[in-house]
This record gives structure tokens, sequence and C-alpha cells, in this order.
């Protein structure tokens, strides 16, 4: 997958971005990079989270 | 339980990431959720929804064997981790940690703050660092977390996380007026976190458990007036979980009233409904049966595991 396509999948759905040059840059210069979501764990809503 | 909000827009934006290679961290902040007196701070409970969620990211189309799994109690067992928890702390002022509370969902101008509410936002920031992550996802509405953890980053020469913010998504009967609060400086981004923090009702979000009837009937009482695009949460539903850059949909209704109709866009979506051309009953309709297709794996993979579902109904409200 070319850097445009992975910056494609990446940021599509998303309010913001910050910031979308970094992100591009990084996904020229990584193959692997680390990424995360947290979050909290409760029943109602993960606060880390959209609801 | 959790709600198709965070399941479907954090499930489907997971996936798009690993598609997209990147090493992807599930953090299950156990330590976070006690500091926010979730459950009244029990951990056992706090775990077990912690295990539960695993569950459910895998039947939300998250391999276990793609994702790593990290409890922020482990990353916590070490000097190093604490030592970056007070240099983070060691660039911020109170002030501003405490203008950054509301990533918990707690109210910026509290008065009755506790010492602990302190420790959330540098840890939030900490934790980023000591994974080592490029890239930090999250809603919106911690984007005061992920600012905090950029500039003491660039402070201390650790680098800068990208953040990457996905949309809240609003509950069925829209925005409601009384939602009020303060959560951040912007008006609108404020009205978006004190509608998600002012208290719903079950009926008011969809969980990813619900059996198509259920959806249904949740769906079929959602605000959606015809041609109102403002506030509609099912234009919302569409345009955030629906269209994702995947090509259109096939609009599904009666052949008295037009037939099947192919949507290309969710733009040409809110021009046909704004115009009157598409009625909310097939707007309705379409979105159950859409979102009930998406969840079917869900209902599938817990029937054959019921488990970790029943442990969560027997916890109560946390």
């Amino acid at each position: 997958m070319d850097p445009d396509e992975r910056v494609q999948l990446a940021t599509r759905g998303t309010v913001e971005i910050i910031q979308r040059g970094e992100l591009e840059r990084l996904l020229v210069e990584n193959e692997r990079p680390r990424a995360y979501w947290g979050f909290e764990c409760s029943g109602m809503r993960a606060i880390a989270c959209t609801e | 339980m959790m709600h198709v909000g965070q399941g479907l827009v954090c499930g489907d934006k997971i996936q798009d990431l690993i598609r997209a290679g990147f090493q992807f961290t599930i953090f299950l902040a156990d330590y976070h959720s006690m500091i926010n007196n979730k459950y009244g701070g029990d951990l056992q409970k706090i775990r077990t929804t912690g295990e539960y969620f695993q569950h459910c990211f895998t039947a939300l189309g998250v391999p276990r064997e793609k994702v790593e799994y990290i409890w922020a109690s482990d990353l916590a067992d070490s000097k190093e981790y604490w030592e970056r928890v007070l240099r983070v702390a060691r660039t911020v002022s109170t002030q501003r940690v405490l203008r950054a509370i509301p990533i918990m969902g707690r109210d910026m101008k509290s008065k009755d703050t506790d010492a602990a509410a302190i420790f959330y936002p540098c840890m939030q920031a900490a934790d980023i660092f000591e994974m080592r992550l490029d890239v930090a996802c999250a809603g919106i509405d911690q984007r005061k977390a992920h600012i905090l953890a950029r500039e003491a980053g660039e402070r201390l020469n650790w680098g800068k996380p990208v953040s990457l913010h996905t949309p809240i998504l609003m509950g069925l009967h829209g925005v409601p007026d009384t939602a009020a609060g303060s959560y951040d400086e912007d008006p609108k981004l404020n009205r978006v976190i004190a509608a998600k923090m002012s208290k719903s009702k079950p009926e008011d979000n969809i969980l990813i458990h619900d059996e198509p009837e259920v959806v249904e009937q949740k769906i079929g009482r959602a605000f959606c007036p015809a041609g109102v695009v403002e506030g509609n949460p099912i234009l919302e539903y569409f345009r955030i979980l629906v269209f994702r850059g995947n090509g259109g949909i096939q609009l599904e209704r009666d052949p008295k009233y037009g037939g099947k109709v192919e949507v290309e866009t969710y733009q040409q979506l809110e021009e046909a409904f704004a115009a009157g051309k598409i009625h909310p009953k097939d707007l309705k309709s379409n979105i159950s049966r859409i979102l009930s297709e998406k969840l079917a794996p869900v209902r599938e993979y817990f029937r054959k595991h019921p488990k970790p579902l029943e442990e969560m109904r027997s916890l109560g409200a946390g």
C-alpha cells in the first residue's frame, strides 16, 4: 500500500488530525508506526472514546 | 454496555489503522477509571469491564492477534513510568491541568475537584510516551489531553504524538437543550461534549448487542423531522457510520414511494432529505437495517461467548 493510500485510510471519518503533515511524513518514513486508543473501563461509556 | 458510537466508530477506525500498517495498542485504562470513580473506584469491576471490551473489539472485527492490549496498571508498574508522569507534570501549571479535566467528563469550572484528578491528564500524556506511540487516537473530547501531551513532548524532547480525533455520535434524540456545562472554550465543541455528558437514557443510544427489533424500536423513536438536517441524529449516523469512503449505498423503499435508489455520497443523501425527496421513515428503516447488519457479527459472537456479557450485566451501572 502506498503512503497516500495509508493516509487516506488513517484519516477517513476523522474530525481533526493534529497535524496532517506530520501524519503524512510518518507514513512515508515508517512502515510500522505505533498507535493507540485508550478506554476507560466503565459500563456506560469510555471517556477516552466517543460515548 | 458498549454503544454503537464506541463500538463502530472506534472499531472501524482501529481496523483502518491496522490495515494502514500500524501496530495498534488498545489501552485498558483501569487506573484512570479508578481515578474517575467508575464503579465507585472498584478495580475488580473495572477490570471485568476491560475484559468485556476485549471481547467487544474482537466481535467488532479487530482480531486479538492483530492488536496488543495493555492495562494501565501494568504500564504503571515501573519506576520509569512514574518518572515520566512527574516530568510531564513539571511542564504544566495546575491551572492548565484543571482546564484539561473535561477529558474525564468533568466540568472544568467545578469547585470540588479531588486531587487524584490532577494525575489523570499527566498520566494520559505519560502513557503515550511510555508506550512510544507515534499516533494517539480518541474522540474529539480528548483533544485537550493530546495537546497537553504534544506540548510536554516538545519541551521534554520526547517528540510530538500525532493526534487523530473521531467525531462524537449524538444521542438518538439529538442534542438536548438542557445540555449545559463548561467543557471547552470552543462553543460548538462545548455543546457536543455537554450533550455527551448529559445523563443519557438507555433508549437514547443503540447498544452493540441490540437485536434488530430493538434497533428498529429505538431508531423509530429518534429525532428526525422531515427535511431537517441540523441536529438530526439519523443523518449523522449515515454520515459517520455508513459513508466511510467505501462508495455508495442502496436505499430501499416501497415501490409506492419511489422504490430502491442508489446514493453515492453522504452529500447526496443529505440534499435529497433536505429537499423532501426522502421520507424520515425510509431514512429510519434503512439505518436500522444497515446497523443491524453491521452488528450481526457482534450478536453472533456473544451468543457463542455469553459469559463476558453476563458478567457485565451483573455489575450494574458504572
